[in-house]
This record gives structure tokens, C-alpha cells and sequence, in this order.
């Protein structure tokens, strides 16, 4: 059985813990001292792990899905799944935010460099109500879900290439979802209403402030 | 049959195929009792594990000689992956008896009884596993977590693996498990798998395989099968390096005002009028900003860490987080 307390856990460290290639460079040598002050998951032991699972994280994203093709990336841009570039991670007060996946709502009119995106999540059991599950065939790449609470404005140059593509269908109801939180198509998996001292409600927290730092300024 | 299963190439095919079905068994979580053993037998010794497996292998092929010889022995292309399956397919079917793997065994009785009730509606849900409802217009959830399945309370006196396999009890468990569930989502008629049935039983009845026969001391009687309520280590015990390093970086994790409001609340005691003039703010809605900030940011630090978190609050670690980082606090303003 997995539980919702260690799926906060991962989400903390996946979110908030500097990945290896910056835990690695000397130059965030300072940044990374703050950190492991501050971190209860990180130590110096942990740190040399990582150190050593370095070569295996870069064979996995080796095999990780490749981008979609030319044509689908030139074609209609709403609907896609893309990461926000892996540059653009930052520190701040210890933390280092990495970037997250979101998902293509809307090309914004009056600024072509500007999309409105839903921001994203793979483990599916820190879902709660209003976020849509899509399932790997929905995504085109891994079964993921749409904080439909959690949509802001990114800028289209800090975007990496689409890794995945949804239907209008999906995109339509992540913004009745915004709208509603209720409003599930039958064809959802409803995820549970929140209850006290649910994990989720931090993981909210935590996204939230993930979206604010990514947003366009 | 014989002459071929001396020859190097049935030694590589049962090398390869012995290797492949160790994997598998290992990753599927196989029932050990298969080869008759326990699984601390194998814990020392991977050669054992090795030569137990490919000895039933052996055993395989030779009780199914007409139907693995045509295979085997005329070097059908792809037949190292037919022999894979098929014994991995044997090694369940071995196993899917009460006293062989007693959760597997239950799984599929369910699932059979579940299949023929004409009061649940069962479906293929995420993964291709069995789920159930008790409509056919239902709504889909997601799995269910640990803390999910916690929360539903056991309504049977008896917690016998014996009892709770009748077909009668089954349906009536499943009924009560599926409303709670029903419950946890406002009352919507909803579709649960299979499995996370099954992991609620196995909270409350041991569906963990006896110890084998000859493993047993007097090697007369199988121990029977009853759920071990002995407190996990972690429940009563906690780890104090651990907290004292969690109150050390949550210590740093404040700024120095956020420190200095924090010692006089919670460590002096002070009401916010006092906190505010003893730090020189104007009034006291001065200190109770950086005091808010503080409270979240303890709360968001502690949401999931073991032994500290409001779901599995173990008193004394807590009061030991407490004075450590009370303490930390006033050794960092000092320096």
C-alpha cells in the first residue's frame, strides 16, 4: 500500500531539492551548504548518492520520450504537454524549484509570446478535487494529471519541445474544472474530496508556490 | 527428452530461462512456498534460489514431456519464451491454493466470487485489474491510499483467513467495504479494484503464507493463520538523531525575525503585547506577521515527516523536536 504522506514527501524533494547535475556544479557550492541546512531529506550521505545515480538519471532520460515530431510541434499548440525549461530552475530561500510539466491551454491574443497553461503532476495519488487524471493513451506519454486550479500565464520561450499532446476535449474540461471543481465528464476518474490533515492540502501549497515562481512576470 | 536436457544447448536454454523466471518471481512478488521454502531460506544464499528454480524447471518439462517436447527439442524459434511463461503460468497455479499463498488464493477467490453475485457489477479497470461496483453506472476513482484504507474500520468479530474465504462473508465484506468507500466520496456510487479490497482484508487477517511444513520445529503442525497485531517497530519507537537534525534545519529554515518572535512565543511564553515591546515593534499586530509566517512554515516542515506529522504524532518525539529546536533557535541568535 502507498501513502499519500511518503507521495508528499517525493513531491518535496522532486519539487523543492536541487537535482544532481546542480547539487554537482561548484558553482552552486554556497547555495547547496543553505540547502542542506535547511532540508530534512537531503544530507551529505544522500548527496553522494545522487552523486552516483547521476550517470543512471542521464541514461534514463536518454530513453525518456522523445519530442514530438516537427510537424505536431508546428501544428496547433494548444493541447500539448511541455516542460518549462530545465534552466529556468532556480533558488530561493535554500530551496531550489525545479521546473514543472504543464499543459497548453490557450495561445493569448494580445501576447504572442505568451500561452495560459495548467500546471502538471505524475503521481496521480496526490490528486484531489478538480484535478483531471488523464491516463498514458489520453497523454501520449505517462498516465499524469492537471491541477485545473493551478493555470497562469508562462512565457512561450521558456518552454522546452512538447513531449505530449491531449484532445480538445481534455483541454475543455480542464477549464470547466477551473471554473467548477465538480464539473467532471463521466469519463473521469474522480479523485477523494480533501479531509483535515490531508497531505494534499500541503501539496496544494506546494504547488501553488511552484506556479508562482514559473509564471510570467 | 532426457539426451537433450544434458546437452549444452538445453544448459543454456535452462540457464536463461531460470534467470528470467528469478527475475520475474522477484519483481511479481512470486509465493517462495512454490519451491517449498520460506523466503529468509534464500536470504544468504542467491546459488540456492538459483538451483531450486531450475530444479522445478526440470521437474516441469519432464511431467509435461508431449507438450514441451515438440518445442524443445525440434528448436521452434522463440521456444526459451514459451518454456518462460509456461512455467511461470505452473508456478502460479501452484501457488493460487488457501495454504500455498494465501493472498493470491483469496484474490482469485474473490474475484471468482464477485464475478458470478448478481448484486456487484464487476468491470477491468486501471491496469487490467478487476474492479467492482455496485452499479453498472458508476464513477471511477483512483487507487486508494495506505491512509485511505486505514480509515475503514473491520466490521467482523472473527479474523480468521478461514472465515473471511466464504463465499457468504466475502460478498457481505465487499458490500460493507464498498459503501465506506462510497462514503468517503459524499455518497456517489463508485467502482473500487479489486486489490485495494484485498489490502484492506490483509490488514485485519493474515493472508501471509504459514511457514512450511519441514520448517516448522516439530515438523508436525502448520501455524495457523492469524493476524499478527504486534505494533510496527516505527510506532513505538522513534529515531532522536534523526528529530535533533530536523529541529537543526528547521532552526535555520526561519529568518531572524521570524526566530527571534518564535523564541519569545513559544519558548518565554509571551503574549504578542510583550513580544512587541520587548523587539521594539509599534504595536502588537507588529510581531504577528513574522510569528504567522514561522507557524506555517512549521507546519508545511513537519506535514510529512514521520513521528512529527499531525497524523502519527509520537509525544515524545515531538517534545524532544520542540526543546532542541527551541534551543537551536537561541544558540543561532547568540552567535
Amino acid at each position: 500500500m502507498y501513502s499519500r504522506k511518503l507521495a508528499l514527501s517525493q513531491a518535496k524533494k522532486y519539487r523543492t531539492c536541487p537535482p544532481p547535475h546542480i547539487a554537482d556544479n561548484p558553482a552552486h557550492k554556497e547555495y547547496l551548504r543553505q540547502h542542506l541546512e535547511i532540508c530534512p531529506y537531503c544530507s551529505t550521505r544522500v548527496m553522494e548518492s545522487n552523486r552516483s545515480w547521476g550517470h543512471l538519471a542521464k541514461q534514463i532520460q536518454d530513453f525518456s520520450p522523445s519530442p514530438l515530431s516537427h510537424e505536431k510541434q508546428n501544428g496547433r499548440q494548444t493541447g500539448q504537454i511541455r516542460h518549462i525549461r530545465d534552466d529556468l530552475g532556480r533558488w530561493r530561500e535554500g530551496y531550489f524549484y525545479n521546473p514543472p510539466l504543464i499543459l497548453v491551454l490557450e495561445e493569448i491574443m494580445e501576447d504572442s509570446d505568451a500561452f495560459l497553461v495548467a500546471q502538471m503532476y505524475h503521481d496521480i495519488y496526490l490528486a484531489g478535487p478538480g484535478d483531471l487524471i488523464l491516463s498514458g493513451e489520453q497523454t501520449e506519454t505517462d498516465e499524469l494529471f492537471v491541477e485545473c486550479w493551478n493555470i497562469y500565464v508562462a512565457e512561450a520561450t521558456s518552454l522546452e519541445s512538447p513531449t505530449g499532446q491531449v484532445t480538445p476535449e481534455i483541454t475543455g474540461a480542464v477549464r470547466q474544472l477551473g471554473q467548477n471543481p465538480r464539473a467532471y465528464p463521466d469519463w473521469a476518474i474522480q479523485p477523494k474530496p480533501l479531509a483535515d490533515y490531508d497531505a494534499r492540502i500541503y501539496f496544494r501549497e506546494l504547488e501553488t508556490e511552484i506556479g508562482l515562481i514559473f509564471r510570467k512576470r | 527428452m532426457e539426451k537433450w536436457l544434458e546437452s549444452p544447448d538445453a544448459r543454456n536454454v535452462l540457464s536463461w530461462v531460470t534467470r528470467s523466471v528469478m527475475k520475474y518471481a522477484s519483481s511479481k512478488n512470486l509465493s517462495l512456498t512454490f519451491l517449498r521454502q520460506d523466503i529468509s531460506w534464500y536470504d544468504a544464499n542467491d546459488e540456492d534460489f538459483r538451483e531450486d528454480v531450475r530444479s522445478e524447471l526440470v521437474l516441469f518439462i519432464l511431467e509435461n514431456r508431449p507438450k514441451i517436447q515438440n518445442i524443445l527439442v525440434l528448436g521452434k524459434r522463440n521456444s526459451h519464451y514459451y518454456l518462460r511463461r509456461a512455467f511461470i503460468n505452473h508456478w502460479i497455479e501452484k501457488t493460487r491454493r488457501p495454504l500455498m499463498d494465501p493472498r493470491r488464493y483469496l484474490h482469485k477467490h474473490a474475484a471468482d466470487v464477485l464475478r458470478a453475485s448478481e448484486n456487484f457489477h464487476t468491470f477491468v479497470g486501471r491496469g487490467r485489474s478487476l474492479g467492482f461496483s455496485a452499479v453498472a453506472e458508476h464513477i471511477s476513482i483512483p487507487p486508494l491510499s495506505a491512509e485511505d484504507i486505514r480509515e475503514i474500520s473491520f466490521p467482523e468479530q472473527s479474523l480468521e483467513y478461514e472465515y473471511i474465504n466464504k463465499k457468504k462473508v466475502l460478498l457481505q465484506l465487499a458490500a460493507y467495504f464498498l459503501n465506506q468507500v462510497s462514503k468517503m466520496w459524499g455518497d456517489k456510487p463508485v467502482g473500487v479494484d479489486l486489490r485495494d479490497f484485498i489490502s484492506w482484508l490483509g490488514l485485519h487477517v493474515s493472508v501471509q503464507a504459514p511457514v512450511p511444513l519441514r520448517l516448522v520445529s516439530d515438523g508436525k503442525e502448520l501455524l495457523p493463520l492469524l493476524p499478527d497485531h504486534r505494533p510496527a517497530a516505527d510506532g513505538i519507537c522513534f529515531d532522536p538523531v534523526l528529530v535533533k537534525k530536523w529541529a537543526w534545519n528547521f532552526a535555520n529554515r526561519l529568518s531572524e525575525k521570524e526566530r527571534a518572535v518564535f523564541l519569545l512565543r513559544h519558548g518565554h511564553n509571551l503574549s504578542l503585547k510583550d513580544i512587541a515591546g520587548k523587539l521594539g515593534y509599534k504595536g502588537s499586530s507588529g510581531p504577528k506577521y513574522p510569528l504567522d509566517c514561522a507557524e506555517r512554515k512549521l507546519k508545511f516542515f513537519l506535514c510529512d515527516l514521520p513521528w512529527l506529522s499531525p497524523d502519527d504524532l509520537n509525544k515524545e518525539a515531538f517534545s524532544l523536536f520542540r526543546d532542541m529546536l527551541l534551543l537551536n533557535i537561541k544558540n543561532i541568535k547568540n552567535k
